[in-house]
């Protein structure tokens, strides 16, 4: 089930809000938590139910390592079981995400070619392992206290975020869990109003608009004039934008509809004058866990620490993170490729001259689309077609890739103005007050998107598949 | 504007696009899955379903026309004509794949006790692909894929094809594709365009696009596609002759524009692999039916006579010459490859 479905905003998302509301009308709050947990494991199962043991085996394994840690004291003991948990749930993810693609390049070089079955990639592995990587190290450091196992699992499987995010920390969830306020009405209304902008930028934006573009560029990509290449490399970064950040704000509104706050993941990010700048708007709570969970502990351990261990260090932490999104090499290029432009980014900060916005903003756009057509690419072979093509290597005149209609180009350019120039998400929820303008535009994207959908069927969001 | 007015015009917006969606699903009815039939004419049947429904409730019919939907037009009667003792019914198929025909052959053999004599047309198998656009189309009967009826009758209700609707509303208001449907009997026919081709065919023909160059879209044979279509061919084969039932198995007239498209040593490779598996009638080659465009709606489609001429040739062969099809068999491989390979060198180098 995706939350980009009938059978979710129209069935399955009202049955919990009203029930939520009956269990905090009622002062119930361990079996809020319950419901919870059963309503997540459910949105899991429909999904992806032969994956569901894998999960709880993941849950399970957490609590009671966190538990354990808890009960050593400070010192080896605890840096051992922390240590334990961390590399457990390393293997876990090495095992169903990357271990084929391992097989097949170094097992490859050794001339080892082991038969390995078929895994099927548990749905949200990455998100669950950091959250969890993240929750022991808090527990290790004792930001948080261990949680119960119905909490625990509550948190972790928590359905407006396991499938793709926000990554969330126990600190910021276990106490709200803990709260039985109710949403208020206005927050009901804030959480609805986020989640059919949501929707929208996911049905309308990234699916039907700029996904179609991109997937006519790609499918073509040998063929690709000049324009045609960076219109399906800007097509994609449109896209990828829209649905994940789509996704992203309709999780958030799920939480405000259920009196939760989840933490904001995008900052429009297209508005950046840096690639440094970029980060801190994209994906906010992977960059965060980069900083703090990857760079940090990595930039502690090479003291002492100088300007050019920092930037290695940098570079590697973005090579992680890229090859976290996917096993392929395209993965890892991109995070490769992101590292090197945040180490440029800081030489050139140290050379105290400020480049014109304009400039600044071509630039960091720039690498941002060639970062994801190598994010988008099936492999090399086809990242190396379109990214040539933008360089006019297959010609500078039109090809007629894509399909005509002015409409077509015009909501193009109209989903690029919205990315640039409109106020985001974020911004639009913290102004919001109903009024008869906001519930037309509301009504309109909802019944829009219904249609499109209607039209144009389901696509899951696209880090879904990571 | 209080927070609670707001959610709740929210709410009914998202109900009006439900109610709006099912309505105009349930009142138009293109696909005929609902059987409203307020109007009488319908977009897109949903041939896949409609006829199991059909044939469900009349489960007599001892013969029958299976095959994408170039064998659509064929009458059925034609066919009770010339195979005497046949009652016949057309299970073809828009897009229709051998999967299938497959498994269509499976629920006659389950469903149709008086099953005697499956008549099962092929066309090149680099057609054998499901256009997604058509993914509501392609959906099987429920008693054949396995999923409930309501899930897949609910689809249907919530899901808007503009396509559809559209030719629903042409279809109604006597638009140039209208379609004319006999479900008692599985076959359709054209009968604006059949009129307007006998007026004046030229002026047709230059107003039909899909008459385009072949050569410019030849496509190699995908060997993979090829594999499977004769795999579920000997399925069916082994399946029919277990029952007992009679299998006649022809390759369908292609239009000289689609015959264009195909490299010859694929077509080789294709009736050498098929041969192996049955016996069959081979329509598809230049010849004075399949030169001419009048003979065809479009590129694919094969007029209702035409139709008539291949069940009489099914019928009458080998009592009567046809210079409109070839009989292959094991024994009549190498002569007849010699035949093909110079109906197309001649024809070709004279075009």
């Amino acid at each position: 089930m995706v939350f980009n479905s009938f059978q979710f905003f129209l069935i399955f998302l009202p049955a919990v809000v009203i029930m939520n509301r009956v269990l905090c009308t009622r002062g119930r709050i361990t079996a809020r938590k319950w419901f919870f947990l059963i309503s997540s494991l459910v949105f899991y199962s429909v999904s992806s139910v032969e994956t569901l043991p894998i999960l709880l085996g993941s849950l399970f394994m957490n609590w009671y390592i966190a538990g354990r840690i808890q009960s050593s004291d400070i010192g080896p003991l605890r840096q051992r079981w922390l240590k334990l948990g961390i590399t457990l749930n390393v293997v876990l993810l090495v095992v169903f995400k990357y271990s084929h693609f391992l097989a097949d390049n170094i097992g490859g070089l050794l001339g080892w070619h082991p038969s390995l079955p078929a895994f099927v990639l548990p749905l949200g592995i990455s998100f669950f392992t950091i959250q969890q990587i993240m929750y022991l190290v808090d527990c290790a450091e004792e930001m948080i206290a261990p949680a119960p196992l119905l909490e625990h699992a509550t948190f972790i499987s928590f359905f407006p975020y396991i499938t793709a995010g926000p990554i969330v920390r126990g600190g910021s969830i276990l106490p709200q869990l803990d709260s039985i306020e109710q949403s208020s009405e206005k927050q009901l209304a804030t959480g609805l109003m986020i989640f059919i902008i949501g929707l929208f930028k996911k049905v309308a934006l990234a699916d039907q608009s700029f996904g179609r573009f991109a997937d006519e560029g790609f499918s073509a990509a040998a063929s690709l004039g000049l324009a045609e290449g960076w219109l399906t490399g800007a097509s994609y970064t449109f896209q990828l934008y829209f649905d994940f950040s789509g996704y992203s704000d309709m999780a958030l509104g799920i939480g405000l509809m259920l009196g939760l706050s989840l933490p904001e993941n995008f900052n429009s990010p297209y508005k950046a004058l840096s690639i440094i700048d970029f980060w801190k708007r994209w994906h906010i709570t992977l960059s965060n866990f980069i900083t703090t969970y990857l760079y940090t502990p990595m930039a502690r351990s090479v003291r002492p620490l100088t300007f050019g261990k920092a930037m290695l260090v940098t570079i590697l932490a973005m090579a992680i993170a890229g090859i976290w999104h996917g096993a392929a090499w395209t993965f890892l290029i991109f995070g490769l490729l992101h590292g090197l432009a945040i180490v440029i980014n800081h030489y050139w900060r140290k050379t105290k001259v400020k480049l014109p916005w304009p400039i600044a903003w071509s630039l960091t756009f720039i690498v941002v689309i060639v970062g994801f057509v190598m994010f988008r690419a099936d492999g090399w072979p086809q990242a190396y077609a379109v990214l040539s093509s933008m360089l006019g290597t297959h010609g500078i005149d039109y090809h007629g890739v894509f399909e005509q209609g002015g409409l077509r180009y015009l909501i193009l350019l109209a989903g690029a103005a919205v990315a640039f120039g409109a106020p985001n998400s974020n911004e639009l929820a913290r102004n919001f007050n109903p009024s008869w303008r906001w519930c037309v535009f509301s009504c309109a994207s909802l019944l829009l998107s219904m249609l499109m959908l209607s039209t144009g069927g389901t696509s899951g969001a696209i880090y879904r598949g990571f | 504007m209080s927070s609670s007015r707001f959610i709740r015009y929210i709410i009914g917006a998202a109900l009006l696009g439900v109610v709006a969606a099912w309505s105009v699903n349930y009142i138009i009815d293109p696909f005929g899955v609902f059987g409203t039939r307020f109007f009488p004419e319908y977009g897109f049947p949903q041939e896949r379903y409609m006829k199991i429904e059909y044939l469900k409730k009349h489960p007599d019919y001892n013969t029958f026309l299976i095959g994408g939907s170039r064998p659509g037009v064929i009458k059925t009667e034609v066919v009770d004509r010339y195979f005497p003792g046949a009652k016949t019914y057309n299970l073809s198929l828009l897009d229709g794949i051998p999967s299938e025909f497959e498994k269509y052959t499976e629920w006659l053999v389950k469903n149709m006790p008086d099953l005697s004599h499956v008549i099962l047309e092929l066309d090149w198998p680099v057609g054998y692909e499901h256009d997604p656009k058509n993914a509501q189309l392609n959906e099987l009967h429920p008693d054949i894929s396995g999923r409930s009826r309501n899930d897949f009758l609910l689809d249907f209700l919530a899901k808007i094809n503009f396509r559809a609707l559209g030719e629903a509303i042409s279809n109604n208001t006597g638009g140039l594709n209208q379609m004319e449907y006999d479900f008692t009997k599985g076959y359709w026919s054209r009968p604006l365009r059949d009129k307007q081709i006998d007026t004046n065919c030229d002026v047709y023909k230059a107003s039909e696009e899909l008459f385009s160059d072949g050569k410019k879209a030849r496509k190699k044979l995908d060997t993979a596609l090829l594999s499977e279509t004769l795999a579920a061919i000997a399925r069916i084969k082994s399946l029919l002759d277990k029952k007992k039932v009679k299998l006649t198995l022809f390759l369908s007239p292609f239009n000289k524009h689609q015959l264009d498209a195909i490299e010859l040593s694929d077509y080789e490779q294709f009736v050498t692999q098929l041969v192996k598996i049955t016996d069959f009638y081979n329509f598809m080659y230049y010849n004075k039916i399949t030169m001419n465009d009048c003979n065809y709606y479009e590129a694919s489609h094969f007029r209702p006579y035409i139709g008539d001429l291949v069940v009489r040739s099914l019928a009458e062969h080998p009592n009567r010459d046809s210079d409109l099809h070839r009989y292959f068999s094991r024994e009549t491989l190498v002569p007849e490859l010699e035949f093909i390979k110079a109906n197309f060198f001649s024809e070709r180098s004279s075009g």
